[in-house]
């Protein structure tokens, strides 16, 4: 302390509180906002109108009373506190049940039937502007409400609300507006200066705010309307990116897929090796290695198949005790024993195939399908020469013995007479175990999936075929492949969200759907994970053989279907590169898939008839989601015209980048003209310039006091402006014409005042005066 | 950490976004994001359109009460600043070491006057001086600053107080003065009585009217025409002035300020003399009122920062003291060169106040 005390000035005049209508505005702009989020969740109905008329009411209404008299706030506040009591009292047995409904929203997830909230959303309408009047103008902590504002509208999402562009809009303006108004009112302990006039400071530079972000509003608006898919990929490729980084530098990339996790959100292959594969021929085909099998769906994830539990039961009911122990060794090779039994005069060659796991095994082994493990390695040269390692396989990993899906021919009178029995067993082991998967393998939680279920029971059909082509359609139609689906929200199942909100996945979101759309059919099916190697991926090797490195990026997910005399069998469902059906198995191919589609009338607009609204459209009741489906339309209206726009902004911007020269080139053009029209033109150009700079406004050089006036103002001695004037009424009036050398003084004395001039012009004034007068 | 904390927010809002792609969660992104980047470029616009600085350069208060500094913000821009801070660095002149504080304001388009509200307690100038304008975006999140140099100058005077004298007999005339203290020709004064007024508390008893008194059953006192060339002389021993403490040089002040206006009610003018170590000479200046007292002051107040040597001691000591009040760094305060009191720092106020002197 050095004896001089400077003291915080109290509230003056200047603080007088007014009521400023930019207050309400921002105010109910945040109450719009917050209850948008209630009116938008499309598992709640509430009168919409209601709802915002009563909000609005009660806005004006605390607004009106703090800005009123002395302690109307307060009995304002009192009075509400105990009408909205008496109205909370009231309403409370319909009330609970609502609110009951809202947690389960929030905790369980979507819900199939919309649930009528009127009662809780018009007591939530009174409530909210009256707590956001009461955060902001008395407890003065914006920073709290915008806080929990923002948490709403950042973990919204994740709830499955979405609301609509103008709720965003209005939550940012309220949020930025008034964190500028507190900023400006709350010092916070700081030293402020009187006569500042906070609170009509406040209110203008909010203003100013709202106003600077509703120019950004209509930059970003078109931004994310054409190049949303950049902004979202930016995204991606930095969580990749890291993502990616994190698996390397951990040593996890190696590690093989496993389990029956559907993923909630993007995949990132970070291309590292997982597996090794010898083959003792090129295979022909898509080679799938399957590592895991879904057994029941449990939301978002699959349980591990469990044949030995079917096996049980075939054993109790078969009275096969003999075969407890060997039963599931020998059907998981029964198809490729079958097959190789049957080889006839032109068998079928087998593919020898070794598996080796970079990453350690995991408890977990790859297995192709048409297969048998065997203990050896076998490969063959051009010669057709066979080797043999012997017993025990002198490789690394574990071998199988497969028959390629065109390979398998198995015609069950057509074997060897030592086979006759297996072959009986065989058989009657197919029919037992597809009487029994017609239980096991057909199991959906429809509770979960409204949906899909809902879908499915709208398109009754039983034909094998007929299900295949329905669920490729419906795939094809509702979505799209990339491995950047973005999350799915947490309170709904991934299938039903992938197709119904999302529309976007990879093969795991196929697979899934697919899989469980068999069994809503009623048909055997499972869902499966593993190694999909394409035959270009094995490279001949000089020692004999052929070689695949398998990366992540093969892994895989399908759907597998019970055939008969194949037992489960791939089936691919994710649209291939030109969108078409790819899926082909035994008795389905693209011909069947057109026939049956074209027969049942299946096309893009009826499926599409049963979806919800896509991702862009708002889901909200709301009158906004008439404005969201207009921006829709304006979106794809414009895409037609897309490449024409970026035509028009190309030229744009060549424009802008030659702005500059033109108006250089223009500027010299005018000046020179100038020049050359000799001094009385240049002294006319003066008094133009001297009136556009606000000097000797009304002047015309002819005056007596002009000299004095314009050397007062310009600071130029009044003996050259003598002689210029001079040199002028010459040229104008006199008998000769001014020299070259006057010319050029009267010149001179123009660039002179023209830099003075310019000097005290503002910066946009001056590139009037620079480049549209072209003064100077 | 308060930009960190934004744009972290933005990116995750962007993140989020991207992630449920979600249009209007990424619309707000862009929004706040451009923001950001909008109020970077609009704090440099702020601070290219806001001038501010002291409307007046110098102005005069009085201790202990407070005064009112008018500091002028300028916006040449249409948008209205918010909020700016002035690093504003005040003390007593040379003679402490000056104190910083941030104080902060706003600005609308146009002129505003803004107000420092302060006091000083001691007596002195008071500068102050702003080094700094430091302009913030509307979220407070950036800031461009540029250097002021402003200042200005307080002139601290004492309050109104003047010592209680009475001395009807004193008087000096300017022919007994040395020439170069002369200001004009003084003449023999005469006390006239103005008036008779009832005795108040605090009255000298030498200017009862008995008579009067005796005859009306209650006490009367004469009150005197205040003579036009009565003049009294006060030498000021200003030795030790910059070596005292600054509350020393208060007491100081506010004993010369009172014991000026005391001898004013008394007389017509005071010719104040001291010797200015700095200009090596006596100065002399007459006061006839309370400004001339409050020039005297800040004189005082404004004189050379130079500590006295063995000379300039020689030199006041020299002074002659016949007729002649005295003050000196010690509040002692003599006539004729004869102690008639010494003040005490503690109770300058009261002895102020209360205590009545008759010479």
């Amino acid at each position: 302390m050095n004896g001089i005390e400077i003291r915080q000035n109290p509230k003056g005049a200047e603080d007088h509180k007014k009521r400023p209508v930019s207050v309400l505005l921002f105010m109910a702009a945040g109450v719009v906002g917050i209850l948008s989020f209630l009116v938008s969740a499309e598992a709640f109905n509430s009168p919409v109108w209601a709802v915002y008329s009563l909000a609005g009411g009660v806005c004006f209404l605390s607004w009106f009373t703090y800005y009123g008299p002395k302690k109307t706030f307060a009995w304002f506040a009192a009075g509400f506190v105990i009408v909205w009591g008496a109205a909370l009292v009231l309403l409370w047995e319909p009330v609970g049940g609502q609110l009951q409904r809202i947690v389960d929203f929030i905790v369980i997830g979507k819900v199939s039937e919309k649930v009528s909230i009127a009662e809780s959303s018009l007591l939530l309408a009174a409530l909210v502007p009256f707590a956001v009047s009461l955060m902001e103008f008395k407890i003065k902590s914006h920073g709290w409400l915008s806080f929990l504002t923002m948490l709403a509208v950042m973990f919204s999402p994740m709830w499955g609300v979405r609301t609509s562009v103008l709720t965003m809009f209005l939550l940012a303006v309220f949020k930025l507006t008034f964190r500028v108004a507190q900023g400006v009112n709350l010092s916070n302990g700081k030293f402020m200066l009187g006569g500042v006039g906070k609170f009509t400071l406040s209110g203008k530079s909010s203003i100013a705010a709202a106003l600077i972000l509703v120019l950004i509003f209509l930059a970003s608006f078109p931004l994310t309307l054409f190049f949303s898919e950049e902004l979202y990929t930016g995204v991606y490729d930095v969580e990749g990116g890291l993502r990616r980084a994190l698996l390397r530098s951990s040593g996890r990339s190696d590690e093989p897929v496993t389990g029956g996790k559907i993923s909630n959100g993007n995949h990132y292959p970070t291309g590292t090796a997982q597996l090794e594969l010898m083959a003792s021929v090129r295979p022909s085909e898509v080679l799938y290695l399957r590592g895991f099998e879904g057994g029941e769906y449990l939301g978002g994830n699959w349980t591990r198949a469990n044949d030995e539990e079917l096996f049980a039961e075939i054993i109790e009911k078969k009275n096969w005790q003999d075969w407890s122990g060997t039963i599931g060794i020998r059907y998981s090779g029964m198809y490729y024993l079958m097959n190789d039994y049957m080889r006839g005069n032109d068998p079928p060659r087998s593919i020898s195939l070794n598996i080796r796991h970079y990453g350690g095994t995991t408890g977990n082994i790859y297995v192709p399908y048409y297969s048998q493990r065997t203990h050896r390695y076998y490969y063959e040269k051009e010669d057709d020469v066979w080797y043999d390692y012997g017993y025990g396989n002198t490789r690394e990993g574990y071998v199988y013995r497969y028959y390629e899906q065109s390979d398998m021919d198995i015609d069950w009178e057509n074997v060897l007479s030592n086979f006759s029995l297996e072959r009986d067993w065989f058989m009657e082991m197919q029919e037992i175990y597809m009487e029994e998967i017609k239980t096991a393998y057909t199991k959906v939680p429809v509770q979960l999936l409204p949906k899909l279920t809902g879908l499915c029971r709208e398109n009754p059909l039983t034909e094998l075929e007929e299900i295949t082509t329905f669920i490729l359609y419906t795939l094809q139609n509702n979505s799209s492949y990339t491995l950047t689906p973005g999350w799915a929200p947490l309170n709904e199942d991934i299938v039903d969200y992938f197709l119904f909100e999302g529309n976007r996945g990879f093969c795991e979101h196929y697979a899934v759907t697919a899989t469980l759309m068999y069994r809503l059919y009623g048909i055997p099916a499972r869902y499966a994970t593993g190694y999909m190697v394409l035959p270009d991926a094995f490279e001949e090797q000089q020692e004999g053989g052929w070689r695949a490195i398998v990366t992540d990026e093969s892994a895989h997910a399908w759907v597998e279907i019970f055939l008969r005399d194949y037992g489960w069998t791939p089936v691919e469902v994710p649209p291939a590169a030109d969108g078409s059906s790819v899926a082909v198995y035994p008795g389905f191919d693209d011909l069947v898939f057109h026939r049956v589609a074209e027969a049942n009338d299946w096309n893009q607009e009826t499926i599409r008839d049963a979806q919800k609204p896509m991702s862009w459209q708002s889901s909200d009741g709301g009158n906004f989601t008439v404005k969201d489906n207009f921006l829709l339309d304006l979106k794809e209206a414009l895409g037609k015209y897309e490449q024409w726009l970026y035509i028009l902004l190309a030229c744009v911007l060549y424009f802008l980048c030659l702005l500059p020269m033109i108006l250089e080139y223009g500027r010299l053009c005018r000046f020179d003209r100038m020049k050359k029209a000799g001094c009385r033109r240049v002294f006319s150009r003066l008094l133009q310039m001297l009136r556009f700079g606000g000097i000797l406004e009304g002047y015309d050089g002819t005056e007596e006091d002009f000299a004095e006036k314009l050397c007062r103002e310009t600071a130029v001695s009044s003996e050259d402006v003598a002689r210029m004037r001079d040199i002028v009424s010459q040229a104008a009036y006199g008998t000769r014409a001014p020299e070259p050398h006057e010319e050029d003084y009267v010149l001179k004395m123009y660039t002179c005042f023209a830099k003075r001039v310019y000097a005290t012009l503002s910066w946009h004034r001056k590139l009037i005066f620079r480049y549209w007068k072209a003064f100077y | 950490m308060k930009k960190l904390g934004f744009i972290l927010s933005c990116l995750f809002i962007w993140y989020l976004a991207g992630m449920y792609r979600y249009p209007p969660l990424m619309i707000l992104a862009q929004l706040e994001l451009i923001f950001f980047l909008v109020s970077f470029f609009l704090s440099r616009y702020f601070r290219s359109r806001l001038a501010v600085e002291v409307l007046r350069q110098s102005d005069t208060a009085e201790k202990g009460t407070q005064f009112t500094c008018i500091i002028r913000a300028y916006n040449r821009g249409k948008l209205p600043v918010s909020n700016f801070r002035i690093r504003l660095w005040y003390g007593y002149g040379q003679e402490l070491r000056p104190e910083m504080r941030h104080v902060y304001g706003g600005s609308e388009s146009g002129e505003n006057l803004l107000r420092l509200e302060l006091s000083g307690k001691y007596c002195g100038m008071i500068h102050l001086k702003m080094s700094r304008l430091r302009v913030y975006d509307y979220l407070n999140l950036f800031s461009a600053s540029k250097k002021l140099n402003e200042e200005m100058w307080i002139a601290v005077f004492p309050q109104e107080k003047g010592l209680q004298l009475e001395l009807p007999s004193l008087c000096y005339q300017e022919s007994n003065l040395p020439q170069e203290l002369r200001v004009g020709n003084g003449e023999e004064t005469r006390n006239e009585i103005r008036q008779l007024r009832e005795y108040r508390t605090g009255d000298s008893n030498r200017y009862i009217h008995w008579n009067q008194s005796a005859r009306m059953g209650q006490l009367w006192v004469k009150e005197y025409e205040k003579e036009t060339d009565y003049k009294v002389l006060l030498f000021l021993d200003l030795d030790g002035i910059w070596e005292a403490k600054i509350s020393g040089r208060d007491h100081f002040y506010e004993l010369l300020s009172a014991l000026l206006l005391g001898l004013l009610r008394k007389s017509a003018a005071v010719r104040v003399c001291w010797y200015d170590g700095e200009r090596k000479c006596f100065v002399n200046e007459e006061a006839t009122n309370k400004s001339q007292c409050r020039d005297i002051l800040l004189m005082l107040y404004r004189m050379g920062w130079k500590a006295w040597d063995p000379k300039d001691r020689q030199q006041a000591e020299n002074y002659p003291l016949k007729g002649t009040f005295k003050l000196d760094m010690k509040l002692c305060w003599y006539w004729n060169g004869t102690l008639i009191f010494q003040f005490d720092g503690e109770e300058l106020d009261d002895q102020i106040t209360y205590k009545q002197f008759v010479i």
